[in-house]
This record gives structure tokens, C-alpha cells and sequence, in this order.
């Protein structure tokens, strides 16, 4: 199966559910910067 | 503890126990020990996944740690979310299709047995190890601050794990984990609401962030290059990335709870559940270190956490003690007066983080004459910071749910090694040197195994006392052998040509290259992974071209 290929059977689009699960961590790295810099 | 504590304590983990026992009932073959069952649906993989990393370790220490240092710490996760997606994308779809119950069979098809059963050796020396040590430092420091005996608490942390692997295998694991995460999410939320309920009146917990941001306490991203610096975003998301594709990847432990014998995609969808709450869960057990620091600037910390170890020196050394805590006094006072008058004038904080480098300089300054009284003691109090905060300042009743988690933890991380354990025994050593054996047989053999690596676990965590520090020691330990396995796999994975005995003797030398480095050179540990993995990838290839070069064009193509 390769990233991003769409699912059989009503299964999820998983390149999706990927991009999903980098998205959050490029969120969370960027939260982290900006509350340290709020409260410097 | 009081007898409400012991109560609550004693309640929760047999009602973990029973639950996971009743809920893994009729396990009668061997497909259904090793493995969790079909039925078993994503989120228990993934909360199965999250408490097999998360040791009682991590309850102790983490806390600590974010007490010291602030949130730097959650820089190491941040290769993790990547490793889910590149271990979901790739390594999930070729052991589901192989349909193998551990991740060294898979080895076996693409090289030969010998890279199989030398890789599994090596994860059998390394997670026996690993996880006596990971009984024996929470039985270490549960010893230290409740008076328990050592030895006792390590045997009887030991005996139970035992006792429900062996009888429930793979399923009752993974059962009795989502337990031990519903305890632990609730003690972690109720440990934070009451570090907030701690902040005195007229002290708000914006101005408790805002003081916390103040003294560099809430920097959780370090962007330099810097390579002396052990936590920075470089170093968590390259260094990071390798360390947990090996773990998540290689190392039985792990591969065991997401390959349940299930579809694909639930065990696709468990991963990726781990990838999302990993780094926000780690991030707030770090922030309840935070508060506890935040708490400890209002009201009087101990001069030094682990209060068993100060009172030996204070009977060889009383003036040293008593002047030290003198000086400890004044330096909160002087605080506490400088934090008012930031409070007056939020401009004003310089004093506060003067006053706040006079009090760590003291903290440093008593860890030198724990040091120099007495020699093989460890002078660093971080791992009893949050226990200690929790004894001193929690209500009766939730010190002995905190333990608990502390002890749910242990039990969970530990479990799921002895069940990886006991199952590479019997799949990748007992099985293929008898393959006709009933099942039956191989249920039994395979119940035995996981008993044995019980025992041997709990006895050397027994012998642990004669290691100088046991979290570096479990480090060491890990990093010791992970290069060397994800180096195996990646060839597998990716060097399409290279055949058994090039991966298998490009697998002997970079274990002996991790060794011989550990043993006679410098190199901090953190780089043994990069070294042995780095050897496989770079002699298979070279190896495979000596023994086997490949065969010239035929004369007709030649130009």
C-alpha cells in the first residue's frame, strides 16, 4: 500500500490521516514556541 | 500511607488485575497467548501501544525533570508522530502480509534463519535486561520514600505482573492495559487540578505560567545547532525519528501490541493514535513538573527531595545539614519577596531569577555534600520530586491512587516485555526446532517462557543495586543494541539485493562495533544507535558485493 492511496472498502484515506498526524506535531512545535515567547 | 491510601491502592490494582484476567478469559491456544485477538479494535491498540513506552519511569522522573529544566524534555518525542506514519506507511503493510507474530520472522523470509535468530538474541539480551531494571527503579524509589522494603516491593511488583501474563498472555496485556491508562489518565488529571488547587489565594494560574515563563521554565523548543545540547527540535526530530522507528519498528515489545492478529487498519489506526496523544501527553506530564515548580516559589520546598538520603547525612554531617538549610531559608524568604514586588510590577524580573540562581546554586551545593558524605549515593533528587510533592501535599485517599499510577505503570510496561519475551522464545527458538509440536505443547512452552523471563527479569533487577544510576543504566542498555536491529531492518526494507549472509554478518559487526565503542572509545551513548545502525546499512551492501558481484551485461547489450 503506498501513502496517500485511496482505501478500499470505506476504509479511511490514510495520506490524509499522515498529513493529520504531521499537521498536529507542526502545531504543537509552533504552540510551544509562541507560549515561550509570551511568556519570555 | 494511611490506611485509606492502602485501601485505595490495593483496590485499584486488583480491580486492574481482575478486569484484565476476566476480560482475557479462555485463552486455550497459542494464536490467542501471543496474540491480542481480531476483535480487538484500534483504540486499545493504541492506548496498549502508549502504556508499553510509558514506564513508571516516566511518571517519576518526567515531573522532575520539568522541575529542573523546564519543558525542553518534550523536544526527544517529536520523531515520534513521524516514526507512526513511516512505520504505518511501510513496515505495518509487509508483517501484515507476511501475517507474523513477530518481527523477526519477518527476517527469516527475506534473509536466511541465522539474521532471524541472531536478531532475536539480541532483542532477548537487551529487553531481559531493560526490564529488570524497569521493575527494580520504581521498587527502588517507592522503597526509598514509603519506607518499603526493597527487595519485597520488587518481587511483589514482580509476582503479579507475572502471575496475569502468564495466565491471560498477549490479550490479557493489552486488556489490562487500557485499565492501567484510565487509571493513569485520571491520577495525572487529578495530580494537575490539585498542584492548581495548591496555589495560594490571590495567586491566579496565569500569574503561575506567567512566573514559570519568567524564570525559563516554559521553553519547550530549542532551535540551535548546538550539538552539546542533548534536547533541541534538531536533536528530537532527526535523533528522535531514529530512536523510535527502531523501538516502534524492531523491538518486539511494541510490534507485539499493534500486530493483534486484527485488520490492518486497525492496527494502522492504533499508530497513528499513539502519533497524535504521545507528544500532548508527554507535554503535560512536563507541565504538572511545571506546577509543582510553581507551587515550590510560593511555599517552602525541602532543601533536598529525597528525604531518607539526607537524613544519612545529617547523622554523619548535622552542622553541614543545618547551616545548609539556614541559608535555604533565608534564600526563599529573599524570593518570595522578590516575586511580590515582580507581582507589583511585572516588569521587575530580574530579582526573581537572581534570587531563583542562588537557590539552584544551593540545591547544587547539597548534592555535593550528599556526594562527598556518602560516596556511591546519588547526589541528584529529581526522580522524588513529584513523589515527594505528593506525600506532603495530597489528601489521603489520592496518595494511594498516585501510587498506583506509578505502580500500574510499572506493571504495564513490564508485562507487555515478558509477553514479547515469551513469545520470541517460542516463535523465533522453540518452533522452529519443533515444528511438530502440538499446540498444546506450544501453548505450554510458550507459558513457561514467559514465566522464566519473569523470574530471570525480577532477579537481576534484584542485582541492579550494583549499577551507579539505573535510568542511565536503562538507557545505555537500549541504545546498545537498537542500531544494530533497525540497521537489519532497513536493509530488508530497502537494499533490495543484499542477501542472508552479507545482512547477517553486517549485523554481527555492527553489534560488535556498538561494543567495542561502548567499551574503549568516547562516544556519548545517545550515538550508539546512529553507529550500529549505520554500520549495517554500509557494510551489508559493500559485503554483498564482494561475495556476490553482480553479473556483467550479456555481450549483445553491451555499448
Amino acid at each position: 500500500m503506498r501513502v496517500g492511496e485511496p482505501a478500499e472498502g470505506g476504509e479511511p484515506r490514510w495520506g490524509r490521516l499522515y498529513a493529520l498526524v504531521l499537521a498536529a506535531l507542526a502545531l504543537e512545535i509552533a504552540g510551544l514556541w509562541v507560549l515561550e515567547r509570551v511568556f519570555r | 500511607m494511611s490506611t485509606l491510601d492502602w485501601l485505595v491502592l490495593v483496590l485499584t490494582l486488583l480491580g486492574i488485575v481482575a478486569f484484565g484476567t476476566w476480560r482475557s478469559r479462555g485463552v486455550h491456544t497459542t494464536e490467542s497467548f501471543l496474540r491480542a485477538g481480531k476483535d480487538i479494535r484500534w483504540w486499545t491498540i493504541g492506548l496498549s501501544v502508549i502504556a508499553t513506552q510509558a514506564s513508571a519511569i516516566t511518571f517519576l522522573s518526567v515531573p522532575g525533570q520539568a522541575y529542573q529544566d523546564g519543558l525542553g524534555f518534550v523536544q526527544f518525542y517529536f520523531g515520534l508522530p513521524i516514526a507512526m506514519v513511516l512505520l504505518s506507511a511501510i513496515a505495518l503493510p509487509v508483517y501484515h502480509r507476511l501475517r507474523v507474530y513477530t518481527a523477526y520472522e519477518y527476517l527469516e523470509q527475506r534473509f536466511d534463519r541465522r539474521t532471524r535468530q541472531f536478531t532475536a538474541l539480541i532483542f532477548l539480551v537487551s529487553r531481559g535486561l531493560a526490564s529488570g531494571l524497569a521493575i527494580y527503579a520504581p521498587a527502588l524509589v517507592l522503597s526509598a520514600v514509603l519506607g518499603w522494603p526493597v527487595l519485597w516491593t520488587n518481587w511483589a511488583l514482580g509476582a503479579v505482573t507475572i502471575a496475569y501474563t502468564v495466565a491471560g498472555g498477549s490479550r490479557a496485556v493489552s486488556r489490562t492495559q487500557t485499565a492501567q491508562m484510565a487509571v493513569i489518565f485520571v491520577g495525572l488529571l487529578l495530580a494537575f487540578g490539585m498542584a492548581v488547587s495548591l496555589l495560594p489565594s490571590g495567586f491566579s494560574f496565569g500569574q503561575g505560567v506567567a512566573l514559570a515563563g519568567a524564570l525559563g521554565k516554559l521553553q519547550g523548543v530549542e532551535p540551535s545547532l548546538r550539538l552539546d545540547t542533548r534536547y533541541t527540535l534538531w536533536s528530537g526530530l532527526l535523533g528522535g525519528l531514529f530512536v523510535q522507528l527502531s523501538y516502534f519498528g524492531t523491538d518486539q515489545s511494541q510490534v507485539q501490541r499493534y500486530l493483534a492478529g486484527g485488520p490492518l487498519a486497525e492496527s494502522r489506526r492504533g499508530l497513528l493514535m499513539n502519533g497524535l496523544l504521545k507528544v500532548p501527553m508527554q507535554l503535560f506530564i512536563l507541565f504538572i513538573g511545571v506546577m509543582v515548580f510553581i507551587v515550590y516559589q510560593l511555599t517552602p520546598p525541602p532543601l533536598f527531595f529525597n528525604r531518607a538520603e539526607l537524613e544519612l547525612v545529617r547523622a554523619s554531617h548535622p552542622a553541614e545539614v543545618a547551616a545548609l538549610e539556614t541559608t535555604h531559608a533565608r534564600l526563599f524568604a529573599e524570593k518570595r519577596q522578590a516575586i511580590d514586588a515582580w507581582l507589583a510590577n511585572p516588569g521587575e524580573v530580574s530579582a526573581v531569577r537572581d534570587a531563583e540562581a542562588r537557590v539552584q546554586e544551593l540545591r547544587k551545593e547539597t548534592g555535593e555534600l550528599v556526594a562527598r558524605a556518602r560516596p556511591g549515593a546519588d547526589p541528584k533528587d529529581a526522580d522524588f520530586i513529584f513523589l515527594r510533592f505528593v506525600l506532603d501535599h495530597f489528601p489521603r485517599g489520592l496518595i494511594g491512587l498516585l501510587v498506583a499510577v506509578i505502580l500500574s505503570a510499572a506493571m504495564s510496561a513490564n508485562s507487555a516485555a515478558l509477553s514479547s519475551l515469551g513469545a520470541t522464545t517460542v516463535v523465533d527458538f522453540y518452533r522452529p526446532r519443533h515444528p511438530d509440536a502440538s499446540d498444546a505443547t506450544t501453548l505450554a512452552v510458550a507459558r513457561w517462557a514467559t514465566g522464566a523471563w519473569g523470574v530471570v527479569a525480577v532477579s537481576f533487577g534484584t542485582f541492579a543495586s550494583l549499577l551507579d544510576n539505573l535510568i542511565q543504566a536503562v538507557n545505555v542498555i537500549g541504545s546498545l543494541f537498537y542500531g544494530p536491529m533497525l540497521g537489519v531492518f532497513l536493509v530488508g526494507f530497502f537494499l533490495v539485493r543484499v542477501g542472508g549472509r552479507a545482512a547477517f554478518w553486517a549485523t554481527v559487526a555492527g553489534q560488535i562495533a556498538v561494543l567495542a565503542a561502548a567499551r574503549f572509545g568516547t562516544l556519548g551513548f545517545l550515538w550508539y544507535t546512529v553507529l550500529g545502525c549505520a554500520v549495517v546499512v554500509g557494510l551489508a551492501p559493500l559485503l554483498q558485493r564482494i561475495w556476490s558481484p553482480p553479473s556483467p551485461l550479456p555481450t549483445g547489450e553491451s555499448t
